[in-house]
């Protein structure tokens, strides 16, 4: 596992998932980065523990607003890490990443005004850097994808390794979770997983896991629907993973 | 996806010659066309079509005096 991509249904747990797994994985001695590729969502960055964002990397080619004032000007981006063939975590400048305790945190653009149209940029600018980020060994990437499937479509998992894909107990979130198994799969994706959150109770875990297989669909772990990720989020601070610590565990070793 | 794929035509054959490209100018008799990473090129071409649908935008090369003395 190097790129590992978490999709899912809106609300189904994505940036919970990704804090609990970038927190286990670093915890498993590996230095994580945690791309947070949603356009719309604002607290990755506090369920994560830190206490500001990142500059979007949009901001290095521009941002939305670039306009070239003469034929003769070169473009600000054709001199930032994003025209490198390889980008090295250490490459980023510090405005645009934040980092402690062997985690840190980029994030590719978000939606700020209305009528600024539309987040094709974003959808490159995710594709290329996923596409260009070059991890050392100890290296584990984590995407926190927007919402849905439209990401496949711009061929953002095209130099993904796994995707990990969110589902919670509802017939939406299952008819995407088999979608998203189709899409990735097609984009050449080898490991395709997933998780099973907002677990009640065995019988709605039985009952999922038995609906997904009969899909042909892998579960590799199942997250319970615990009140402290309820508080936490509505908080907007991270979870405290007590409760959860076996439920992370298994998940890490099928993903590590 | 608003970003265009572009073409280039040529005695009839279409090639794709830029990806992602966001941006376009008109330089030096042709047309300067950039990508949002910022790789940028200039090409002695007008445009044939632009496709907002697919994403796709078509060129015609022109004949330069270089390219007319080399049919001669």
């Amino acid at each position: 596992m190097k790129k590992v991509s978490v999709c899912g249904k809106g609300g189904s747990g994505k940036s919970t998932v990704v804090a609990l797994l970038a927190r286990g994985v670093r915890d498993r001695g590996y230095r994580v980065l945690v791309v947070d590729s949603d356009e719309s969502n604002p607290g990755l960055y506090r369920v994560l523990g830190f206490d500001k964002r990142p500059e979007p990397l949009l901001g290095l080619v521009g941002g939305k607003k670039k306009v070239f004032q003469t034929f003769s000007e070169e473009p600000e981006s054709s001199k930032s890490i994003l025209t490198q063939e390889k980008i090295r975590v250490a490459d980023i400048p510090g405005d645009y990443i934040v980092e402690r305790d062997g985690i840190g945190l980029v994030c590719i653009g978000k939606i700020l005004q209305s009528l600024e149209g539309c987040a094709c940029p974003m959808g490159v600018l995710n594709r290329e850097f996923l596409k260009r980020i070059s991890l050392q060994k100890d290296e584990v990437a984590v995407v926190d994808m927007e919402a849905g499937i439209e990401h496949f479509g711009r061929g953002v998992e095209a130099s993904i390794d796994s995707v990990l894909v969110v589902t919670e107990p509802s017939f939406d979130s299952l008819e995407l979770t088999e979608k998203i198994n189709t899409l990735a799969a097609e984009v050449g994706v080898e490991r395709v997983w997933t998780i099973l959150n907002k677990i009640g109770s065995r019988e709605i875990a039985s009952r999922l896991r038995e609906e997904l297989e009969e899909r042909g669909i892998t579960v590799i772990g199942s997250i319970g629907y615990e009140p402290e990720i309820f508080q936490s989020g509505l908080e907007g601070r991270p979870v405290r993973r007590d409760r959860m610590e076996t439920d992370i565990g298994r998940i890490l070793d099928q993903l590590l | 996806m608003c970003l265009a794929t572009v073409y280039i035509e040529d005695d009839g054959q279409r090639e794709e010659v830029m990806q992602d490209v966001a941006w376009i100018k008109p330089a030096n008799g042709g047309l300067q066309l950039t990508t949002l990473l910022g790789e940028s090129k200039l090409f002695q071409a007008q445009i044939e079509s632009i496709d907002l649908m697919n994403s796709l935008i078509v060129l015609k090369r022109m004949a330069t005096n270089e390219d007319t003395r080399g049919r001669v």
